[in-house]
């Protein structure tokens, strides 16, 4: 197993590399951005005395060097923990960044959850009594969920949020706790909060893991050995939770992997439209500021987080499955 | 021909008594089996085939104002006047609009003074089909007065026109871009999957890569960048360009791995020892015999392609006004205000849904038909 | 760039720096607590308690020994409360201080946190005297020192202010004693007092807090530290983050305000009433009311919507849109706010602003041109904008003065507002400007498509609306417009570096108290974020010539009027060349205005109370100065 681990966390770095160099371009990508047209207003000023505006920012940004060092320069303060100055914000990245991480990483887990518990029952009882009415209903219902853009679900949220349950919507706390420090009270409030956000992030990957559990769950009971012990008499319940439901359940480890960057996805378009505190509405404001270096500390923290999450899936997917370590 | 037969002696183990039908006939059978899928087939047709033909069936231009209707509600369409009478032509009411003074609402009602009588293929103003053919004929219009069966926005454009005109690029742009995500999928999953080796290893290695950035944040990083001077063309092909370069992975993958797994099927072994041609052995034998497949995936796709134009529209960084796309539609109905007082600047949220689930649908049916392992309900 | 800002203000408030003595003669003597009949508490319980306990000193050591007096509008308040509101209205919530301030008239000044202020008789020098007593809300005194470390160690810093701009170059601080000090101009200046009362809160700094910031008194190696510290570019970008109070990380510079910040995340600010405020109202009880402001930073406008509309807030103005005004209606009947109506002191809502120095030779030429900008200006469908955005309750208007200024001449504001499409359809025919591609839209003559970008920044007035009004009207004379919405943050960089090819803003200073003083609308005189129409010609108007671009005769005809009307102390003439000014603007449409004077919707709670119903609104009276924001108190009854 630790074979695997470490196997597999030296694959990351290679693939961590390549999304840096890839966001690293990104941000060189936009003419115009805010770095450049502060220095035209700088130089159009006509400045002749030092300027050490200008020379504070050709430092920061290293303009005078090739691409490639500036490249390893910018990577290497991302690795020390140094994000860079925001502009746009006149603040350091650092002071705008973690709080909304960690509540990006909250929406996003509790989605995940949220996704877990509704979509596995369900997935079973449409598997089990397939084609019934409730099979059915619950086949219309995930259609839908993959349907609507979870930016209108927001929408629509916000509304009924506002007008038939007071909640304010466009924020994790009421405001009594906002300031307050954390609490089992706080704790209540804010999952009194999360729902709505959670509900709305979590309802495309719900629907989707709903059928992909139904089928593999399907497979499973179609499979000889069921067949044999329905045969047998085997009490159903029994007979479908001990091995086909853990057997179908299995590959849900590995939805981690393919939810994850859905979830953050989402979670940046839910956010802007919920106005959360997390990094979806700064890092839309950052690219329309074109502050390309917020834009890109967030883009590879995203990265960062999806590929941690996906080392997580495969750990747990070894682990589950041994397997899967010999391959 | 002879490489699609190949599928059939393969598929043709499950039902026998299809053994004497055409491969293409034997797909299309299953599929018409699979209810919802061909009724979504006939929804998106229609849709796209309304969408074609935008000028002929929108009633207004996109941009066309009604000063006297600034956020006025859908129109009924009615056969029975207020005085009871049947009229044999339907017909809407004119609005009267009273702004409150209290409130400073706008406040629509129904003039029963003033009855607008519609016409179908009637001539109306000149216009250029595609922006090329003269024509003049619209599927409804009014002789008098304005007809506005959705209602109308902010600027009192017609949104029933615009919801058309806005089909037009949305739909076209998941087309157009599934096209393009398809073409580089096939390109690099192909040549991962038959060169295999390093190749393979940088191909792949992209797909990881490409995947493990969200796709939506990339897609706002991409379109952000997009110069500002485009033309409203050049921000369109721009878009689609961005979503398809993200897109393409998914299909790679599977792409992939299908060469991988034909690569070493016996008609291929059998190809390469009578000494077909590497290029004839990929285009006649290998890419034939999974295309169903991968036509399959590509019409799951293209719901994604249109929702990652509507968010990114949505969002403000994907395409603007002047040009009309259902995301576009949608920025204006993005808040609380919409929602409460102007709720059908939602619709374009509606029709963004059906599109998504009748192409889901479609593409299940799909599959299902092309598969001759296939079950219900079943998945990849 | 913040400390640039700053700079630029700084500068632009010296362009208006000249003038005889306001257009507001009138002058109020400088206030003096009133004797009436009140023995309740004279400050908030729970500063009485901290007196009691010793942490605070008593009311009489916190406060000058004569504050500034504050009628409230309707009647004394009652202590205590939270405000909610946005960080974008904190500032007009809690209102910033300056040295003069204006009167509830909106015309009058009157003195602030200066007791007194006066000129020598050629009106080159103005001598402020501050109260006596004010302190920072650290409990340190607040004197002359504060003005002369800004002037001195800030603004003629060479590090923090590279290039200064007329007439501070010029000047000089001379400080008299604890409370006095007395600026020299090179020049009469006369209306330099506007600008004290209207921005004068960045004529001082905290020194006893950012000296620790400042190499000159901390060292340079230890201000470098810090700096690298707290993660900044440099320290000037350090103290100018903290003097304006932007800083996320403590520490917090202390302030005059009547709330201090106490807390601050990415995501919020709260701020605690200021226990050294130098007000008190009518009874002599010391203000703010309200015990705590709380600010959600929003970055969405529709967010802001919502949640004023349904009453989540107890105070929102700078992002709602006339627009909106039904919804507000709406939670007035459901969510416990109040929509008021007030009017906002814009001359016109949008101006259309070509850019005459942009880097496209084909576009300045054309720009150039009368006829063009007649077109432009007669294609647009001013009524219709007015029905459609502003429910017919703004008036189709040039930028101009508003109509109760002494400067203001009826045809100023309806000059080339007749709608007129076939007229702009011939004068750009006659420039040569046809379609020969059949697409509907004009090429130059050479067939080269003729496109124009507008670049806007959607904040205060609705200029994406009218944007998109304006793209139709001119495209149905056959002229492409492409809009671009920018960022704030953005909008100033390509602003001020001259980068884009047509801007829009709306025309504040508007008013008897900022136009005379900064006719920026009227003659290129300064650059700031607004947008960029003339930098070249600013440059080389304030350099001297040194830079930029040397205006053509009608412009350089602006710049002999500005100048002249900076400097003359006599008003008759002061009000000629301020005409000849606006009558150029409406004659030669330098900018295009659209709809103008127009309602602007501000919710407040049910329960806040002295909110006039009926205000001005706008960067003029910094939206709320005049109507003392800190005499605003919670209803305790009622809702």
């Amino acid at each position: 197993m630790l074979n695997y681990v470490r196997r597999r966390v030296l694959a990351m770095i290679p693939t961590l590399a390549l999304i840096s160099v890839i966001v690293f371009a990104l941000v060189q990508l936009p003419p115009g951005d805010i770095v450049s047209a502060t220095l035209d207003r700088l130089q159009a000023q006509g400045v002749e005395v030092s300027d050490t505006q200008i020379e504070a920012l050709r430092a920061q940004y290293h303009l005078d060097d090739p691409m490639p060092v500036q490249y390893l320069r910018w990577i290497g303060n991302f690795l020390t923990g140094d994000l860079g100055y925001s502009i746009a914000y006149e603040q350091p990245v650092n002071t705008l960044i973690w709080d909304r991480m960690g509540y990006t990483l909250l929406i996003t887990f509790s989605s995940l959850l949220f996704t877990w518990i509704v979509a596995l029952p369900i997935g079973i009882y449409s598997a089990v009594r397939q084609y019934s009415l409730g099979d059915y209903f619950f086949t219309v219902v995930g259609l839908i969920g993959v349907a609507v853009p979870n930016f209108l679900l927001a929408i629509l949220a916000m509304y009924a949020g506002f007008s038939w349950f007071g909640i304010s919507v466009g924020g994790l706390f009421s405001p009594e706790y906002i300031d307050a420090p954390w609490s089992w009270a706080r704790v209540g409030d804010l999952i009194a909060h999360l729902w709505i956000p959670t509900i709305v992030l979590g309802a495309a990957g719900t629907a989707a893991t709903m059928r992909v559990m139904r089928a593999n769950l399907l497979d499973e009971l179609k499979k000889p050995y069921v067949v044999t012990a329905r045969a047998k008499g085997v009490r159903p319940v029994k007979l479908i939770l001990k091995y086909p439901v853990r057997i179908a359940i299995n590959p849900f480890i590995s939805t981690i992997g393919w939810l994850l960057p859905t979830l953050i996805s989402g979670e940046a378009i839910v956010a802007i439209v919920l106005n959360l505190p997390t990094t979806g509405p700064l890092l839309l404001q950052s690219l329309l500021s074109q502050d390309m270096y917020l834009a890109g500390s967030f883009l590879m923290l995203l990265s960062l987080m999806t590929v941690i999450g996906m080392l997580i899936s495969d750990l747990l997917l070894a682990w589950a499955d041994p397997r899967i370590r010999y391959e | 021909m002879s490489a699609a037969t190949s599928i059939a002696t393969d598929a043709d183990t499950t039902t026998p008594m299809d053994a004497t039908l055409s491969p293409r006939r034997l797909v299309w059978l299953r599929f018409k089996r699979h209810r919802l899928a061909l009724v979504s087939l006939w929804v998106l047709v229609v849709m796209y085939a309304i969408a074609f033909s935008a000028e002929f069936f929108a009633p207004y231009a996109p941009d066309e104002r009604n000063v006297r209707a600034i956020f006025a509600p859908p129109q009924q369409i009615r056969f029975v006047d207020a005085q009871g009478e049947f009229h044999f032509r339907p017909f809407v009411y004119g609005y009267r609009l009273n702004i409150n003074p209290d409130t400073w609402m706008r406040e629509y009602t129904e003039d029963t003074s003033q009855r607008y009588p519609l016409y179908f293929f009637d001539r109306g103003a000149h216009y250029a089909w595609l922006g090329v053919v003269p024509a003049s004929r619209y599927l409804i219009s009014t002789r008098e007065g304005y007809v506005h069966l959705f209602g109308t926005d902010r600027l009192g454009r017609d949104l029933f026109s615009r919801v058309i005109y806005g089909a037009r690029v949305s739909l076209s742009i998941g087309l157009i871009g599934v096209i393009l995500t398809f073409a580089l999928g096939i390109a690099l999953g192909g040549v991962a999957g038959y060169l295999g080796g390093r190749v393979d290893g940088a191909v792949q290695r992209t797909i990881e890569v490409i995947q493990s950035i969200p796709q939506l944040p990339l897609w706002m990083a991409l379109s952000a960048a997009l110069p500002a001077a485009w033309s409203p063309l050049g921000v369109y092909f721009g878009i689609t360009l961005i979503l398809s370069l993200v897109g393409w992975t998914g299909l790679a993958r599977v792409v992939r791995g299908k060469f991988l797994s034909l690569r070493e099927e016996d008609f291929v072994v059998a190809a390469r020892l009578i000494g077909a041609s590497r290029r004839r052995i990929i285009f006649r034998h290998m890419l034939p015999s999974f295309m169903s497949h991968t036509i399959t995936t590509a019409t799951l796709a293209v719901p994604g392609m249109i929702l990652g134009e509507t968010a990114l529209s949505f969002l403000g960084i994907g395409l603007r006004a002047p040009v009309v796309s259902w995301g576009v539609l949608l920025q204006e109905a993005q808040n609380f205000q919409a929602v409460v007082l102007t709720p059908w600047l939602l619709i374009p949220g509606g029709c963004v849904v059906l599109v998504v689930i009748a192409f889901n649908l479609l593409g299940d049916g799909m599959r299902d038909a092309a598969d001759p392992y296939s079950y219900a309900g079943g998945t990849t | 760039m913040c400390r640039l800002c700053l700079a630029l203000t700084l500068a632009a408030a010296g362009y208006g720096t000249a003038a005889a003595r306001g257009d507001s003669d009138v002058r109020t003597p400088s206030a003096s607590v009133q004797t009436v009949p009140y023995s309740g508490p004279l400050q908030a319980p729970e500063l009485a308690a901290q007196v009691a306990s010793g942490d605070l000193p008593p009311l009489r050591e916190r406060i000058p020994n004569e504050p500034f007096v504050v009628t409230p509008l309707h009647e004394p308040g009652v202590y205590g409360g939270v405000a909610r509101t946005f960080e974008m209205d904190l500032n007009i919530l809690v209102n910033t201080e300056k040295p003069l301030s204006i009167a509830a008239d909106v015309a009058t000044l009157i003195p602030s946190l200066a007791r007194d202020w006066r000129w020598n008789a050629a009106q080159t020098e103005l001598t402020i005297e501050l109260r006596k007593g004010l302190r920072w809300s650290d409990g340190q005194p607040m004197t002359s020192e504060d003005f002369r470390f800004f002037f001195e160690d800030m603004m003629h810093n060479a590090e923090f202010t590279p290039v200064l701009g007329k007439p501070w170059n010029k000047t000089r601080l001379i400080v008299i004693d604890e409370q006095s000090f007395r600026y020299e101009f090179a020049e009469p200046n006369p209306l330099i007092e506007n600008i004290f009362a209207q921005l004068g809160e960045v004529f001082f700094a905290p020194a006893h807090f950012l000296r620790d910031y400042h190499p000159d008194y901390a060292g340079r190696v230890e201000v470098d530290r810090r700096v690298a510290e707290l993660g900044y570019l440099s320290w000037n970008s350090l103290v100018d983050s903290l003097a304006r109070g932007r800083n996320v990380v403590p520490p917090y510079a202390p302030t005059m305000k009547s709330h201090y910040i106490v807390k601050r995340t990415p995501t919020r600010i709260v701020a605690e009433r200021n226990p050294y405020y130098h007000k008190v109202d009518s009874l002599g009880r010391q203000l703010p009311y309200i015990d705590r402001v709380e600010a959600d930073v929003v970055e969405s406008a529709q967010t802001m919507t919502a949640r004023a509309a349904t009453g989540q807030v107890d105070f929102a103005g700078y992002a709602l849109n006339t627009q909106d005004f039904p919804l507000f209606k709406l939670g007035e009947r459901t969510s416990g706010i109040r929509a008021l109506v007030w009017n906002r002191l814009h001359g016109s809502d949008i101006i259309i602003r070509p850019n005459y120095n942009v880097d496209n030779p084909r576009l300045r030429e054309l720009y150039w041109q009368f006829d063009f900008r007649r077109a432009l200006s007669i294609a647009l469908n001013r009524e219709e904008m007015n029905q459609i955005i502003y429910f017919g309750r703004g008036t189709p208007r040039q930028p101009t003065v508003v109509p109760t200024s002494a400067y203001f001449e009826p045809e100023f504001a309806s000059a080339h507002t007749e709608y007129d499409p076939d007229e702009a359809r011939a004068l750009l025919d006659g420039l040569g400007l046809k379609d020969r591609d059949g697409d509907g839209l004009r090429e130059y003559s050479d067939g080269e498509p003729l496109t124009i970008t507008v670049e806007y920044v959607e904040v205060e007035t609705p200029r994406e609306i009218t944007l998109e009004l304006a793209t139709t009207y001119w495209r149905e004379v056959g002229l492409d417009l492409r809009m671009k919405p920018l960022d704030r943050g953005l909008q100033t960089a390509r602003s001020t570096a001259g980068l884009m090819e047509m801007s829009v803003w709306h025309a504040d200073r508007s008013t008897d108290l900022l136009f005379p003083a900064q006719p920026v609308w009227h003659a290129p005189i300064h650059v700031n974020w607004e947008g960029p129409q003339w930098n070249d010609w600013v440059r080389w108007y304030q350099t001297d010539g040194r830079l930029g671009e040397r205006p053509p005769p009608p412009i350089a005809q602006l710049h002999s009027w500005w100048d002249e009307m900076r400097r003359t102390t006599v008003r008759e003439r002061r009000l000629e060349l301020g005409r000849n000014l606006l009558r150029s603007t409406a004659e030669n449409l330098w900018s295009i205005g659209t709809v103008g004077l127009a309602p602007q919707p501000i919710v407040v709670s049910r329960r806040l109370r002295n909110v006039p119903d009926n205000g001005l609104w706008g960067w003029d009276t910094r939206w709320t100065m005049p109507y003392q924001p800190s005499s605003w108190y919670f209803a305790t009854v009622g809702d």
